[in-house]
C-alpha cells in the first residue's frame, strides 16, 4: 500500500564512530530486494607512505605457506596505532596486506590507482588509472549517473566523470548538490510513479472482488489470483522505487556540511580553523560517498587524502615534512638515511602519529559508515565493496615501494579472505647502514590491483589493453629496485620467482587472499 | 515451428528421421454428423465456453483506440511498442488451436507494460478536453461531472455497466486526491479490461446465461476483434440481444464492415496456414526469371481479394470457395503463374489448373526445389479434413536402411523418393494417408507454378534431370464411401467437396477461430449446424452463423 512519507534526512546528526543511518538500510533492502548487490570500489589514497612500525601490527605467527603468514581479526580489535579505534567495528572485515611491492608507478602522482592533480608544468598523464578503467568496465551494467566520483580533500575540490568528461566542482558540497539536487519528490520528481501507485491501490481491491465472484470458474479464479499477485508485486516495486528516490533526492548530510565550501587557503596559517574545516570536509565526503554508493549513483569513488605539500601541518609545516623528513632527511649529514631509530618514541613521532591517525580515523569512519548500510542482498554496503586505503609508496622513510601499505575493507561479496596477510620475504635482513626499514615483499603490487579487478568481476581483457600501456598486471622494473640481503643485493628471481614476467604473471592474483584461485 | 522449418525437417528426414523425435501419425477420423442421427442436446449448448481469455495484441490495440478516441490515437500507437513480444506470447491468429497456446492468462510482461502504458495514457486523457467531453465531462472537472465521466469510461473499459459501489470508491479517491489520471488508470488495470471475463446472470442447470453486454462483447470480438460499437452497446442497454435474430443483425453488420472483412480474411489465411513471413527456399536456377518476393507479395493480395470476392461479391458457397477460377493478379509474375495476360488486379479466369483457396498461389507457395509432398499431405489431412494425427509407433522395429541409389533425384522423381523413404510398414501406418494427398498436388511446384515436369538441379544448380509429373493418387482414404482415386489436383478438390469432412472441418475450424479454443463435445449442436450450412448455404452465412447462434448466450457454470 502507498505510504506517505516526508523527505528523509538519512545522515543527520552524525557523531561518534558508529553512525546512525535511519533510512538507507531499509531503503536498500526494499529497493532492490530481488537483485544481486552491485560491486563497488572505493580508494582512499593516503598521506605519503606509512611509517610501518606505527601502521602494521606485529608479524602474524601463523605461517600458511612460503613467505605467507596470516592472522584474523575480530570485530572490536584495535589493529595498530594508526589503524586505531575507528577501524575496530570493521576489523573482522579488513585485509591488511604486507609485503606487496614493486609498484610500476612513482610517487609523483603517476599512481596507477587514481591520479591526483598534475603538478604545474608536468606533461599530462598518459596511463589509464584504475578508477578510469573501472569506470568503463563491466562493473557497470548500464550507464550510471556518474562513472567516477573523485575528491581531493586538501583543496576540497571534487569532480565527477560523466559521459567521458570530467566535471569539476569547487567543493564537495557543490558536488553533493549536483548528486542530490533538492527536489520535492512527491510533487515533481515521481508523479508518474505516484499516479501508478494510486491506480494500483485502487485497482487491487477490485481484482479481489472479481476473483471472488460467485460464478468465477476454478481456472479463472487461479488466473485472477496470479494477476492480483502480479499487480501487488508491481505496486511494491513502485513503492520501493519511490522511497529510494525520496531518500536519494536529498538524503541530507550532517551539519558539518555548512562548513563548506571550504578552500583551505582561507585558513592559511590558522591551523585550528583549517583542522576544523578539514574535519568537516572528511565527514561530508564520507557521507557523500555512502549516499552515492547506496543510491547507485556511482560504483567508483576515488578520494585523495594526501596533504603532500600543504602548508597546514601542525606548526605551519607541511604534512610531507613530518611524515617523511622526520624519518629520512632529518640528519643533514645523511639525507638519504633512515632515521627511524632516532625518532622512535619521540615527540616528533607523536606528532606524526597524530596526523596519520587523523586521516586513518576518517577512513575507518567511512568504512564503518558503509558497514551500517544494508545492501540489496542483505549484506552490508561494505561487504559487497572493496575499499582500499593505501598509497603507492612504501614506508614513510624512503622513496621506495618494496612493501606498500595496504588496507582493504570488504570482500566484494566473498571474493577475498580478510585478515592480516604478511608476504614479506623471509630471507630479508636490513642493510648495515639501516638505510631502509621496509620489509621486502614477495608479492607484486600489479597483481594486487589485478586481484581487486578479479574480485570485482572484471575479465583480463578488460584490463590488459588499456590506453597508453600494456595494461594492468604489466610490471615495469627499474634499477631503483635493489634489495638488501645478508650477502649483498638479492636478485629479483630470488625474491619474486616467476611472479614478474609473462602472461601468467600478469594475470596472477595474490595467493591465499583471493579465494577464487591464483589465475584468471 | 514455421512452415518452412517444418518443411525442411520433413523434406530432409522424411519418415526415418522421426523415429526418435516422434511426430507421425495415427489417423483419427471425427464423426460425420450426417452419417448418424443428431447428437445435439440443446441443454448443452454453450457449455464449451468455460474460461476467460485475455485480449490478443490486435484486440488490445483496437480496444484502447476505441476507448480513448481519435484525439489520443497517437498516444495509443506510442503505447503499443511498450508491450514486448512475450506480453502477447501467442500468434495473433493461432494456427494449431492447441489449448495451451491460446491467450488465457495475463503475463508479468503484460502487467509491467500495462502499468507503464496506462500511466501515460491516463495522464494524457485526464488533460485532453476532447476525451473528457467524449465521456460527458468537459472542463472544468467538478465532482458530478467526474462521476459521469467515470461511470461512462469504466463501463466502456470494462464492457459492462459500471458497478455503483465501484464508482463510489473511485469518487472517494477523487475527493481525496483530485487525481483523475490515477482513477482512469485504475480502471485500465482491472482484469475486466485486459481479459474477456463473463460473470453471467442466472444459472440454468450447469450453464449460465450471459448478460446482453456480455453477448455484445462476444459478438464484437468475434466479428471485428474489438469492443462493441455504439449501436451494439445501445442494443445491449436496451435488452435487444436476446434472440439469435437480434444477434444476427449486428453480426452481419459488423462482418461487412472493413474491420469485419479484415477479420474474415485473417480467418481464411489462418485456415490455409498462410504465413506472410514464410517463403519458398528454391535455388536460383529453379526460380528462373520469377521474382519470388514480388510473386509472394502479390499472391497474398490475390488470396485476400479472392476471399472478398467469394464471400461478399459472389456470395458464394463453400464449393465456390474451392473451385472458382477467378484470379486477381497485380504483377507479371502472378499473371504468368495463372496463365493470364492482365496484371492490373482485375478479375480474370485462370487458364492453369489453379482454383479456389486451396489451389491458389499463396496457399501452394513454400518448400525447396523438391515440392513438399509430405507437408502438403499433412496440411490436407489436418486443416482440410480435420483429421487428428497421432505419434509414430515403430513397435521397437528398426527402420530399414535406405539404398542411396533409390534416393538419386537425377534418376527418380520426387514422389518415388518420398514413397521409397516412407516404405516401412511403420511409416506407412501414417504415410499411407498422407502421401497420396500430396502426390495429387505434384502438378504445382514450390513456387505454386503449374508444371508438367519435375525438374532436378545438381549441386552446382545446373539442370540434371526432368521427370514427367505424375498426379494420379490412389487410396485417398478421405472417408468411407468417398472417391478414393483421382488423376489431378482438380479431381482431388472435387473428391474433397464430395465428402462431408471438408464441410464439417470448415465449420469446426471457424468455431475454433471465433472461440479461440479447441472444440469440445458440447459444441456438437453448432458443428452439426455449420456442417449443414457448409453444404448448401453461402460462405457468408456460414461465417455469420459461426457467431450468431444459440451458443452465444451461454457459458458453462
Amino acid at each position: 500500500m502507498l505510504m506517505q512519507r516526508g523527505r528523509r534526512h538519512f545522515i543527520r546528526g552524525v557523531a561518534g564512530s558508529m553512525l546512525a543511518i535511519p533510512f538507507l538500510p531499509s531503503l536498500s533492502r526494499t529497493a532492490r530486494a530481488d537483485e544481486a548487490s552491485p560491486k563497488r570500489f572505493v580508494s582512499i589514497r593516503s598521506l605519503y607512505g606509512q611509517p610501518e612500525q606505527l601502521f602494521y601490527p606485529g608479524r602474524p605467527s601463523n605461517e600458511v605457506g612460503d613467505h605467507v603468514r596470516h592472522q584474523t581479526f575480530a570485530a572490536g580489535d584495535v589493529i595498530s596505532p594508526i589503524l586505531g579505534e575507528t577501524f575496530a567495528p570493521v576489523a573482522h572485515k579488513l585485509s591488511i596486506l604486507r609485503g606487496v611491492g614493486l609498484c610500476s608507478g612513482d610517487h609523483n602522482n603517476h599512481t596507477m590507482l587514481a591520479p591526483g592533480p598534475r603538478p604545474e608544468g608536468q606533461p599530462p598523464r598518459t596511463r589509464t588509472s584504475m578508477d578510469e578503467l573501472l569506470a568503463q568496465s563491466s562493473l557497470y551494467d548500464s550507464p550510471p549517473p556518474h562513472r567516477i566520483l573523485r575528491a581531493q580533500v586538501r583543496t576540497g575540490h571534487g569532480y565527477s566523470w560523466r559521459d567521458g568528461q570530467r566535471q569539476p566542482y569547487d567543493s564537495v558540497v557543490a558536488l553533493y548538490r549536483r548528486l542530490f539536487p533538492s527536489s520535492d519528490v512527491e510533487d515533481d520528481a515521481t508523479p508518474r510513479d505516484l499516479q501508478a501507485q494510486r491506480a494500483l491501490n485502487l485497482a487491487l481491491p477490485g481484482v479481489e472482488r472479481v476473483r471472488d465472484g460467485r460464478q468465477i470458474g476454478r481456472a479463472d479464479r487461479e488466473r485472477l489470483s496470479n494477476y492480483l499477485q502480479m499487480l501487488s508485486d508491481a505496486e511494491r516495486r513502485l513503492e520501493a522505487r519511490r522511497q529510494r528516490l525520496l531518500a536519494c533526492s536529498d538524503p541530507g548530510l550532517s551539519g558539518t556540511v555548512a562548513a563548506g565550501p571550504g578552500n583551505h587557503e582561507r585558513h592559511a596559517d590558522r591551523y585550528h580553523l583549517y583542522l576544523e574545516w578539514k574535519n568537516a570536509a572528511y565527514d561530508t565526503l564520507a557521507e557523500l560517498t555512502v549516499a552515492a554508493l547506496a543510491c547507485d549513483m556511482t560504483r567508483v569513488v576515488s578520494i585523495s587524502a594526501s596533504d603532500f605539500g600543504s602548508r597546514h601541518g601542525e606548526n605551519g609545516s607541511t604534512f610531507h615534512q613530518p611524515s617523511h623528513w622526520t624519518y629520512q632527511h632529518r640528519d643533514p649529514s645523511d639525507p638519504g638515511g633512515d632515521n627511524i631509530a632516532f625518532v622512535r618514541g619521540s615527540d616528533e613521532e607523536a606528532r606524526v602519529l597524530r596526523m596519520y591517525r587523523f586521516v586513518a580515523g576518517k577512513v575507518g569512519r567511512l568504512m564503518s559508515l558503509m558497514d551500517s548500510v544494508v545492501d540489496a542482498d542483505g549484506s552490508t554496503l561494505l561487504d559487497g565493496s572493496l575499499v582500499y586505503f593505501g598509497n603507492e609508496l612504501s614506508g614513510a622513510a624512503g622513496h621506495h615501494d618494496y612493501s606498500m601499505p595496504i588496507v582493504v575493507a570488504g570482500t566484494a561479496g566473498g571474493r577475498i579472505q580478510p585478515g592480516y596477510w604478511d608476504f614479506t620475504f623471509s630471507g630479508y635482513a636490513r642493510r648495515a647502514r639501516n638505510r631502509f626499514f621496509s620489509a621486502v615483499g614477495t608479492q607484486v603490487y600489479a597483481n594486487f590491483l589485478v586481484t581487486l579487478m578479479h574480485a570485482l568481476g572484471l575479465s583480463p581483457d578488460e584490463w590488459e589493453s588499456v590506453q597508453g600501456g600494456a595494461g594492468f598486471g604489466q610490471i615495469r622494473v627499474s634499477n631503483r629496485y635493489r634489495f638488501g640481503g645478508p650477502s649483498g643485493d638479492w636478485s629479483f628471481e630470488e625474491i619474486y620467482g616467476d611472479n614478474v614476467t609473462g602472461d601468467a604473471a600478469r594475470r596472477r592474483t595474490i595467493p591465499y587472499w583471493f579465494t577464487d584461485g591464483s589465475t584468471a | 515451428m514455421s512452415r518452412l522449418t517444418t518443411l525442411l525437417a520433413w523434406s530432409l528426414v522424411a519418415c526415418h528421421g522421426n523415429v526418435e523425435e516422434a511426430p507421425p501419425f495415427e489417423i483419427v477420423t471425427p464423426p460425420v454428423p450426417d452419417a448418424a442421427p443428431s447428437l445435439c442436446d440443446p441443454a448443452d449448448r454453450g457449455r464449451s465456453h468455460r474460461d476467460s481469455r485475455r485480449l490478443t495484441r490486435g484486440e488490445f490495440e483496437r480496444t484502447l483506440t476505441a476507448l480513448f478516441g481519435p484525439s489520443l490515437e497517437d498516444e495509443v500507437s506510442r503505447a503499443m511498442p511498450l508491450f514486448p513480444e512475450e506480453a502477447f506470447d501467442v500468434p495473433e491468429v493461432p494456427k494449431d488451436f492447441l489449448p495451451e497456446a491460446l491467450p488465457r492468462a495475463v503475463s508479468e510482461a503484460h502487467v509491467d507494460a500495462m502499468i507503464q502504458a496506462s500511466t501515460d495514457l491516463a495522464r494524457r486523457a485526464a488533460a485532453d478536453p476532447e476525451f473528457l467531453a467524449q465521456y460527458g465531462c468537459p472542463m472544468p472537472l467538478e465532482r458530478a461531472c467526474v462521476a459521469t465521466l467515470l461511470r461512462n469510461f469504466t463501463a466502456r473499459a470494462h464492457r459492462r455497466p459500471t458497478d455503483e459501489a465501484e464508482l463510489e470508491r473511485l469518487l472517494r479517491a477523487w475527493d481525496e486526491t483530485g487525481d483523475l489520471a490515477s482513477l482512469l488508470q485504475a480502471t485500465l488495470l482491472s482484469p475486466r479490461f485486459a481479459m474477456l471475463l463473463e460473470d453471467g446472470g442466472e444459472a440454468d442447470g450447469e450453464r449460465v446465461r450471459l448478460s446482453d453486454f456480455e453477448v455484445a462483447v462476444r459478438i464484437s470480438y468475434a466479428a471485428v476483434e474489438g469492443p462493441p460499437d455504439d449501436l451494439l452497446w445501445s442494443a445491449a442497454e436496451l435488452g435487444e440481444l436476446q434472440t439469435v435474430e437480434q444477434v444476427r443483425a449486428h453480426v452481419e453488420r459488423l462482418l461487412e464492415s472493413e474491420a469485419g472483412r479484415a477479420r474474415v480474411r485473417r480467418f481464411f489465411r489462418s485456415w490455409m496456414e498462410i504465413d506472410p513471413t514464410s517463403r519458398a527456399a528454391v535455388s536460383d536456377a529453379f526460380r528462373g526469371e520469377t521474382d519470388s518476393a514480388r510473386l509472394y507479395e502479390d499472391a497474398l493480395a490475390d488470396f485476400d481479394r479472392f476471399v472478398d470476392y467469394v464471400v461478399w461479391e459472389l456470395e458464394g458457397t463453400v464449393d465456390d470457395l474451392f473451385t472458382d477460377t477467378t484470379v486477381f493478379p497485380s504483377s507479371a509474375e502472378l499473371a504468368e503463374l495463372y496463365g493470364v495476360v492482365g496484371s492490373d488486379g482485375e478479375p480474370q479466369f485462370a487458364s492453369t489448373p489453379h482454383q479456389g483457396i486451396l489451389l491458389r498461389a499463396a496457399t501452394l507457395i513454400g518448400g525447396l526445389n523438391d515440392s513438399p509432398i509430405i507437408l502438403r499431405g499433412v496440411f490436407l489431412r489436418r486443416r482440410i479434413l480435420c483429421d487428428t494425427l497421432g505419434a509414430a509407433d515403430f513397435d521397437g522395429n528398426t527402420p530399414s536402411e535406405d539404398d542411396p541409389a533409390f534416393l538419386d533425384r537425377s534418376v527418380h522423381p520426387n514422389r518415388d523418393v518420398v514413397a521409397y523413404r516412407t516404405r516401412d510398414e511403420a511409416c506407412m501406418r501414417c504415410h499411407a494417408f498422407i502421401n497420396p494427398l500430396g502426390f495429387a498436388l505434384e502438378a504445382f511446384d514450390s513456387l505454386g507454378r503449374f508444371r508438367t515436369e519435375d525438374r532436378v538441379f545438381d549441386a552446382e544448380d545446373l539442370p540434371s534431370a526432368a521427370h514427367p509429373i505424375e498426379t494420379r493418387a490412389e487410396a485417398l482414404a478421405i472417408e468411407d464411401g468417398a472417391r478414393d482415386e483421382v488423376d489431378s489436383a482438380g479431381e482431388l478438390v472435387e473428391a474433397l467437396l464430395e465428402s462431408d469432412k471438408l464441410r464439417e472441418c470448415a465449420g469446426r475450424t471457424l468455431l475454433r477461430f471465433h472461440a479461440m479454443r479447441e472444440d469440445g463435445p458440447d459444441d456438437v449442436c453448432l458443428l452439426e449446424e455449420q456442417s449443414a450450412l457448409a453444404r448448401s448455404a453461402t460462405v457468408r452465412e456460414l461465417l455469420v452463423h459461426g457467431i450468431a447462434n444459440e451458443d452465444i448466450f451461454w457459458r458453462n457454470l
